[in-house]
């Protein structure tokens, strides 16, 4: 199992923080803030390249920090045995991954792993406080849309709890989409693993 | 007139002085007597609730029949799926006893929000942790549940489980704290 490569970390040297700040802006959350507000990110963010194989996030482990993917793919794994795991689904440029844990510090329901060379970028639980006071606009902006993922989550659950409660009256009643939508690739999965991914993706 | 000390709800302890009055001032109170219907079942929601006096039950109609989820007390919030979405009530909310709840519409939660309003970005980042501790809640007990149906020789699951879950599902439960007295009105239902 490789380690992340932080070649961008707090260990980088500002050249490079610099040089890859621009990718940050790129994505669709950054693109219509005003300067002072992506400065006040750009404060806060940690660029990290990662390698093919890294893992970002350890099924398990404490979690208070969301990747927000500029470059690469990554992919969302649930470990359920010693070298086995279930495929959740893919995490694409402009996607956003661990943002629970960013607003509620808690261990990682799945393991997150970079299936090609990329790009991501690091906000913490104490960067997104720092920019309620900094960008208010911009941290209310990154909550609102992971309320409405949570919501969506929770009535999709509420919604399989009917079906299993009153199958036949709840049949023409389809799950609420996910914010983020549901991937090709997590349509291609068998309905348990559909399942999986649609809770725990 | 009734008062509310809003310093006593141990939930809204981390809140300013300035917080706590602006919420008094937005957020009207309203007061119930026991077995009144603070809201219904499949209406559309445009306000949450936070509990400052009194107990509120959570029930919802299934198959076998209308069902108390969960029981919510002083310093609670419920409802707050009517500030971030529009879909029809999950479930009903009644009182036990009699009950002064704080109402926060929707409106009033975007304009301070548009307004970066120190208060309710401060509701909202404690709307979003305890939908994230609901999920994950419902999570573990629907894992569970979807291991024992990925057994082949496991039963489905129970309804008692069910419930449990939806349970989980139906009780918000907000962390807000301290501020003036605020004035209690009749309810306007």
């Amino acid at each position: 199992m490789s380690q992340m490569q932080n070649t961008a970390g707090p260990h980088a040297s500002q050249a490079s923080r610099a040089d890859l700040m621009p990718r940050l802006r790129e994505l669709p959350q950054f693109r219509a803030i005003s300067d002072a507000e992506f400065a006040a990110v750009a404060n806060v963010v940690r660029p990290i390249k990662v390698r093919s194989g890294d893992i970002l996030f350890e099924q398990g482990a404490r979690g208070d920090t969301m990747l927000f993917v500029a470059e690469g793919r990554l992919k969302t794994e649930l470990v359920t045995g010693p070298g086995q795991t279930t495929d959740l689904g893919p995490v694409t440029a402009g996607q956003v991954v661990g943002e629970m844990a960013a607003l509620d510090p808690a261990p990682r329901a799945a393991q997150v792993r970079a299936a090609s060379d990329g790009l991501v970028f690091e906000l913490g639980v104490s960067g997104l406080r720092e920019l309620r006071t900094t960008a208010p606009a911009v941290a209310a902006t990154l909550t609102s849309s992971i309320i409405a993922d949570v919501t969506a989550r929770l009535r999709s659950i509420d919604q399989r709890i009917e079906q299993e409660l009153n199958p036949h009256a709840q049949r023409g009643k389809e799950p609420a989409k996910s914010a983020s939508g549901e991937s090709d690739k997590q349509k291609e999965l068998s309905p348990f693993g559909r399942l999986w991914a649609r809770f725990f993706g | 007139m009734q008062t509310i000390d809003l310093r006593k709800l141990a939930s809204l302890r981390d809140y300013t002085n300035a917080e706590l009055r602006l919420l008094a001032s937005v957020a009207p109170a309203r007061e119930y007597g026991p077995d009144a219907q603070l809201c219904r079942e499949g209406q559309q929601g445009q306000s949450c609730f936070l509990l400052a006096i009194g107990e509120v039950s959570i029930r919802k109609t299934l198959p076998d029949g209308e069902k108390t989820l969960a029981t919510l007390k002083a310093g609670q919030v419920v409802g707050q799926m009517a500030l971030v979405d529009r879909s029809p009530r999950s479930a009903s909310v009644v009182s036990t006893t009699d009950t002064i709840a704080l109402e926060l519409t929707r409106d009033v939660f975007e304009n301070l929000l548009k307004a970066s309003s120190p208060l309710a970005l401060r509701f909202q980042e404690q709307i979003a942790i305890a939908g994230i501790r609901q999920l994950r809640m419902a999570n573990q007990r629907l894992k569970s549940l979807l291991l024992e149906q990925k057994d082949a020789t496991a039963a489905k699951p129970g309804l008692e489980e069910l419930h449990t879950i939806s349970a989980a599902l139906q009780e918000w439960d907000l962390h807000l704290d301290d501020v003036p007295d605020v004035e209690v009105v009749q309810p306007h239902r």
